[in-house]
């Protein structure tokens, strides 16, 4: 499979091992999934050589990519706020991502969390997403 | 010693490619010309990608830009750095105190990233970046990068 030629957030999918939709209302939800980063993920490419580290940013993608299948709709983010990022993700590392969200009328927007197995935060911070 | 300084100067000179002062390969390299460093502020050249990692039906990946004012800001650090004949100091994305998308960014555009430094407190850099396409501001966000102070000096 030729990783470089998809969509890093393609790539996601081959990640996830297991999406929990723990909570979802009309106007809230709450969800949470497992992802396992294989060494060969797309997003390790170039980042960096020798020293493989999941970009920030694919840790943000891997949020929307939660928002988007809890829902059942894509999402586009419209604000990331007070975001932390306190540990490196690398090659076989399994996360958590945790979501919980509500809707405002017209948009999604709450917390979000990254957690290794042992519960050690990796990122936490606020996210807005609006349907598209 | 004049023939170092000169040496270092021409290596200092704009524009810079970027592969040859970030850590960054393909296809996670995203930014590629410095074009401009005055003080804290830096300003790189990009295009917007058509296919690959950051393209994702027709569109790009929000999160790509984000990226790319980090490799804005840390390509600023390193033309410093060669300028000063020091090696470049290691550094990571560690925050986003906010970050948003205005404009509609279409694959393949030539864009420009600008950024400047809004606060420094120790090792860590609160970052502002602003991304356009011609006049349009397709990206705009304050992001916090964090720097090895204690790994620069050239052995």
């Amino acid at each position: 499979m030729d990783m470089q030629n998809n969509s890093l957030y393609e790539a996601l999918s081959g990640c996830c091992l297991l999406l929990r939709l723990t909570g979802k209302e009309a106007l809230r939800l709450e969800a949470s999934a497992d992802f396992l980063f294989p060494a060969d993920f797309a997003g390790f490419q170039g980042h960096f050589p020798g020293n493989p580290i999941l970009p920030a940013i694919v840790q943000l993608a891997a949020v929307r990519f939660l928002a988007e299948r809890a829902l059942g709709q894509g999402v586009a983010p419209t604000l990331y706020h007070k975001i932390k990022f306190k540990g490196q993700i690398r090659a076989e590392d399994q996360v958590t991502v945790n979501i919980a969200l509500e809707n405002d009328g017209i948009k999604w927007g709450g917390r979000f969390s990254l957690k290794r197995p042992d519960g050690e935060a990796v990122a936490a911070g606020l996210a807005e997403f609006t349907a598209l | 010693m004049d023939r170092e300084i000169t040496q270092a100067t021409a290596q200092a000179s704009l524009p810079q490619q970027a592969d040859k002062l970030l850590p960054h390969k393909p296809p996670m390299l995203l930014a590629e010309t410095l074009v401009e460093r005055q003080g804290s502020r830096a300003v790189a050249l990009a295009t917007l990608p058509t296919a690959g990692l950051f393209v994702i039906a027709g569109g790009i990946l929000p999160e790509y830009f984000i990226e790319l004012i980090a490799q804005t800001a840390a390509l600023g650090n390193c033309y410093d750095a060669i300028k000063s004949d020091m090696a470049p100091r290691d550094g990571m994305l560690v925050g986003l105190d906010s970050f948003s998308w205005p404009g509609r960014p279409q694959p393949g555009t030539p864009v420009h990233i600008d950024t400047d430094v809004a606060f420094v407190f120790g090792a860590m850099k609160v970052v502002h970046g602003e991304v356009y396409a011609g006049r349009e501001l397709l990206a705009v966000g304050d992001i916090k990068v964090w720097e090895n102070l204690g790994r620069g000096a050239k052995s």
